[in-house]
């Protein structure tokens, strides 16, 4: 009966989507219309403006869920109906077809009543592009549903329109939904943003890493792991203690590259550092092996074993005599560090 | 604005990172051996911790870590773990579980005079440099309950074996005394020195560390049922699955009336059914749930 979707059909659904009493029936009906597809606009667009508000209700979901833009008017107009759900549901509708043109509409409904202000910034969200998300920096600009709006521009969020965030970041009633809302939209598809785009809030960014907690701390410090400012360099060493952020601390100290090698390098020196074996490895993955050097004396045998492995990469005579040295260490492990820098020099020596 | 090249190269000498199935591999690894969760995205931290294994060992890549683990199972196995496990821990860490110990030390001396013995057995699970252990005998020293006529024992276990080699030194840097203590603390306890401060003979008696694996049952075999374990923030780092595991060698390590404490962001509630949590003067304690007889 649906392959034939004749004028006769489409009846015999209206029927069964009227039929209170037969939830069985209106549920099929609904099923058949859905397959229908296309052919079914006319007879959907018509129940639209039943009497009955069930019916359009049904009617604005089951247009949402053909997805045609030929609904987009009705449904606009729909957003006037005088029942609140039809009103939802029609929002709703509009975000599932996705059509550029719905967004006025959809921005002149928010504010009017919660519910349909909820669908419309739901739908504004599955719609997106630049005109959706400005919508929503206005709405979160006016206060209006601020977790709500937040969430819709993480899901919407284009990496181009992050600019329009920034201003929340500084305001303090906004910062934690922003800076969240920024690192999420940025870290779709492993994206990462330019360093240039936090140098302005880098001593915010440092402030919410050492005050905060959660989210808001993670969020921080991930924003200032790829702000690459020297700045940030002992928010990141004092986050590699705690394993939540230890990731993103260390991706930060190898993306600040020289700039903080110093700072990494007074780490370790400290002994009270409770980071420092990890600083050592991170110097060691950063590349710094003549640096790595001067701790072939530390007392931690794993910043030993470091020092053992630099020397192998490194041509001097400084790094020939820690690696001579280190083959006599109490240490297992750094005295096979040790012997790997040594058979290293032997090739280079072969070689020369 | 948008800069996606998430994985160009920074460091002027970064090595090759694992590959996603390599870490997939190797977290699994880790995961059954030790119960220890690598949760998703920690790739660098991982590399960064074990990169100088492939460097001593001579291997190219985490895939031939990987094989060379599997083949080389107990020599390596630990090695592993010495790198990959957290040695977060200083004297007073929770001080109010030290502050509620006497009141339990009292029922454990009652338990034992009961049962016609006079040992007092304590574990600290994980107890890597060695902090929690001393802690506890330091707590247990200056309670008096068993000064006289008593022997008492307590066992540091953990899988660090370095970790370990220091614990025994008993020798503490500035870290392993963060918790703001004052100088009375450390000078009555510790001896000054060059490398550190060093326990006092009379506190690092009784105790004695074992390298295990809390989640092998042969971890405490041969050992005196324990009054109580002690395993701190240990369980924040490994999956329920393997919590119930480590909690049923617990519970077979424990005597009838033993209790196990555990970190105080730690619960045990939903994750086994063999301990009962208790609220009592101010921290949560789990007692050992004994079969009905």
């Amino acid at each position: 009966m649906v392959n034939r979707s004749g004028e006769s059909c489409m009846r015999l659904f209206e029927e069964g989507l009227r039929d209170h009493a037969n939830a069985g029936l209106r549920n099929a009906s609904m099923d058949a219309f859905r397959l229908a597809g296309r052919k079914a606009l006319p007879s959907l667009l018509k129940l639209l403006s039943d009497p009955d508000e069930e019916v359009r209700l049904f009617a604005a979901n089951l247009l949402g869920d053909i997805g045609h833009e030929r609904a987009c008017g009705p449904l606009m107009a729909a957003l006037s109906d005088p029942d609140l759900n039809v009103k939802a549901a029609s929002a709703e509708a509009l975000g599932k077809i996705g059509h550029q043109g719905a967004v006025a509409a959809l921005s002149a409904v928010i504010g009017e009543e919660e519910w349909l202000s909820i669908a419309a910034i739901d739908a504004l969200a599955a719609i997106g592009g630049k005109d959706a998300e400005a919508v929503l920096c206005t709405c979160i600009g006016q206060g209006l549903y601020l977790d709500m709006t937040f969430d819709a521009m993480e899901r919407t969020g284009d990496p181009k329109g992050l600019h329009l965030l920034t201003p929340f970041i500084e305001k303090k009633e906004t910062r934690e939904l922003a800076l969240k809302a920024v690192v999420n939209i940025a870290g779709k598809g492993n994206a990462r943003l330019r360093p240039e785009y936090f140098c302005n809030m880098v001593p915010l960014l440092i402030e919410l890493v050492a005050d905060s907690a959660g989210d808001l701390k993670k969020s921080a410090l991930l924003a200032l792991s790829w702000a690459e400012d020297a700045r940030g360099v002992f928010s990141l060493i004092d986050s590699l203690s705690d394993e939540a952020l230890q990731e993103y601390a260390i991706d930060g100290l190898i993306r600040l590259g020289k700039k903080g090698e110093q700072a990494i390098i007074d780490s370790i020196r400290d002994a009270s550092c409770g980071g420092r074996v990890l600083l050592t490895k991170i110097l060691s993955l950063m590349g710094e092996y003549e640096a790595l050097l001067q701790f072939a004396y530390d007392p931690e045998p794993e910043v030993r074993v470091e020092a053992a492995l630099a020397a192998g990469c490194v041509n001097s005579k400084k790094a020939a005599s820690v690696a001579a040295r280190l083959l006599d260490d109490p240490d297992e492990e750094v005295r096979a560090a040790a012997k790997v820098s040594q058979s290293k020099k032997g090739e280079w020596d072969a070689e020369f | 604005m948008p800069n996606s090249d998430l994985n160009r190269e920074t460091g002027k000498g970064m090595k090759n990172c694992m590959t996603e199935q390599e870490f997939e591999n190797l977290s699994g690894l880790i995961h059954s051996e030790f119960g220890i969760l690598i949760r998703d995205g920690r790739m660098l931290s991982l590399h960064a911790k074990l990169a100088h294994r492939l460097s001593i060992l001579g291997l190219a890549s985490y895939s031939e870590y990987i094989d060379y683990l599997k083949d080389n199972r107990d020599k390596e196995i630990f090695n592993l773990a010495s790198h990959i496990t957290n040695n977060e821990t200083f004297f007073l860490r929770e001080a109010n579980q030290y502050e509620a110990l006497p009141a339990f030390l009292q029922e454990i001396k009652r338990h034992r005079q009961a049962a016609g013995q006079n040992i007092v057995h304590i574990i600290s699970a994980g107890c890597s440099t060695g902090e929690e252990i001393y802690n506890l005998n330091i707590v247990n020293f200056e309670s008096g309950l068993f000064a006289w006529n008593w022997k008492v024992a307590l066992t540091g276990i953990d899988i660090d074996m370095p970790a370990l080699k220091r614990a025994g030194k008993a020798v503490f840097g500035r870290n392993s005394f963060r918790n703001g203590m004052d100088e009375e603390f450390k000078r009555k306890y510790f001896h000054a020195s060059d490398s550190g401060y060093r326990l006092k003979a009379t506190y690092r008696a009784n105790v004695a560390f074992r390298h295990g694996n809390i989640l092998a049952p042969e971890t405490f075999s041969g050992l005196e049922k324990a009054d109580a374990i002690f395993c701190r923030n240990v369980f924040i780092y490994m999956s329920d699955e393997a919590i119930a595991r480590a909690a049923r060698n617990f519970h077979a390590a424990l005597n009838d009336w033993g209790c196990l404490f555990v970190g105080s962001s730690e619960t045990l509630i939903r994750k086994t059914g063999l301990f009962t949590p208790e609220y009592r003067d101010g921290v949560v304690v789990y007692r050992k749930q004994c079969a009905k007889r």
